[in-house]
């Protein structure tokens, strides 16, 4: 009996502490001209009207946040880029269990011919190990409050690298950024100020911090622990990040 | 049907499986044991929100406590797994019937409900699940058996099927399990 008592009491604590942030999205609510196709293992999201692009983008969610708490951003992004968009629903909501399960969600869509891969967080990191192992099969990549796996380096990758910083907070961590930029290719920073892209056409990072966001606005769901207090909204982050995602993708011919 | 008829039924097969089960093994006093069941469960998929879409849908461990008398069997626990959705608890209240035995091999079949928690945070959601398995069980010795188990199960996770999008799986649920028997008597 004491035996049952313990494992009854280790899997109630271990399930207890990897409790996944719920989102605040609604299938119900969606303010955008976009179609969402839930699957068991991915959702789909595409523009309901207007021509679709070939380009495709494939997102990977954060680590223990419901893989719906993208849907909003996403949502946006897929009405004003006309891009069909991906979230790969990862298993217990950890990209770490399934890092290249990216690769079998592309090939259910084949109208897509070129993909773009995202990711918040851990997300992030995951997606830039997938990249790593598949570097021919994507052609760019958008870091969401993310960075590189110290052992994966994108340093001579021939695509393109967006990486989005949600508050100034996040980037003040002089030898976490110094470790950033030497595992994506040659950094560019961009500012509403100073906003042109570099001259090449690939091996190329772009990098842009907005000023009073929060680790969470990335998505629809938090605050999350460790969050910086936001002094903008949700919506205003949100136009921002859309924009500077859509000129990414328009920057490279994407569109 | 609204949540709370929806809880009030659910509630009601619980008790009335509850009063069944003690009514079974308080007739029959011949062989009785205690036993606990650990686990391991794996969740295939077949139809999600009722679109065939067979797939992989997470694993799970599994610690019982479970009572024998005779043929019949009731027992419950505690089910720790993972799905695309997260982590979650489910509480498994099953009872079993014996349907063919030999010295070293039995055959049952069991009818589980399990209510249980999606582990979300500032709050869970309630999940309901019932399921129906055939076990085949090789008892090793006097005190350990090991068992194959496989059946259909659903769950479905109201309230977030409401707030945030349809969720209700129809798949298996298969595994294997061991079974430790820590008290047995025979009049």
């Amino acid at each position: 009996m004491k035996r049952f008592l313990i494992i009854i009491i280790l899997l109630t604590t271990t399930s207890i502490l990897s409790c996944s942030y719920q989102t605040t999205f609604s299938s119900d609510n969606i303010n955008y001209d976009v179609t969402i196709t839930e699957k068991r293992n991915s959702i789909i999201i595409e523009p309901s009207s207007g021509e679709t692009s070939t380009t495709g983008l494939l997102f990977y969610p954060g680590g223990l946040v419901d893989n719906h708490a993208y849907n909003d951003l996403l949502a946006q992004f897929s009405e004003e880029a006309g891009i069909k968009c991906v979230v790969v629903k990862m298993p217990a909501n950890l990209a770490v269990f399934a890092i290249n399960s990216g690769i079998k969600r592309c090939e259910e869509h084949p109208d897509i011919e070129k993909w773009i891969i995202a990711g918040h967080s851990l997300g992030g990191a995951m997606a830039a190990s997938t990249v790593n192992k598949y570097s021919d099969f994507y052609s760019g990549i958008i870091f969401m409050d993310s960075y590189p796996a110290d052992s994966v380096s994108l340093k001579n990758w021939e695509g393109c690298v967006l990486s989005l910083f949600s508050s100034i907070e996040k980037i003040s961590d002089e030898e976490r950024m110094n470790k950033t930029l030497s595992l994506i290719p040659p950094a560019t920073w961009l500012t509403e100020d100073e906003r042109s892209y570099p001259e090449e056409s690939s091996n190329y990072s772009v990098i842009h911090c907005i000023n009073g966001g929060s680790h969470s606005y990335f998505g629809s769901y938090g605050p999350q622990d460790g969050d910086f207090t936001p002094t903008i909204t949700r919506e205003e982050f949100h136009d921002e990040v859309v924009d500077y995602m859509t000129e990414f993708f328009s920057e490279n011919g994407w569109e | 049907m609204d949540g709370n008829r929806a809880m009030r039924k659910i509630k009601a097969t619980i008790f009335i499986l509850f009063i069944i089960c003690s009514s079974i093994a308080a007739e029959s006093q011949n062989k009785q044991s205690l036993m606990i069941e650990t686990g391991l469960n794996f969740r295939p998929g077949l139809f999600y929100n009722w679109n065939w879409e067979p797939g992989y849908n997470g694993s799970a461990i599994t610690a019982s406590l479970n009572y024998q008398n005779n043929k019949f069997i009731m027992g419950g626990g505690l089910e720790a797994g993972y799905s695309y959705l997260g982590f979650d608890i489910f509480v498994p209240i099953k009872t079993g019937f014996v349907i063919a035995e030999t010295e070293k091999i039995e055959f049952l079949i069991q009818a589980v409900i399990l209510p249980g928690l999606l582990l979300t945070r500032p709050y869970p959601y309630f999940m309901i699940g019932i399921e129906t398995s055939a076990s085949l069980k090789w008892n090793i010795n006097d005190k350990i058996s090991f068992s194959l188990f496989a059946g259909p199960r659903y769950t479905a996770i109201p309230v977030y099927s409401i707030n945030v999008a349809p969720e209700n799986e129809l798949g298996l649920n298969a595994g294997v399990s061991s079974t430790f028997i820590i008290n047995q008597s025979k009049n």
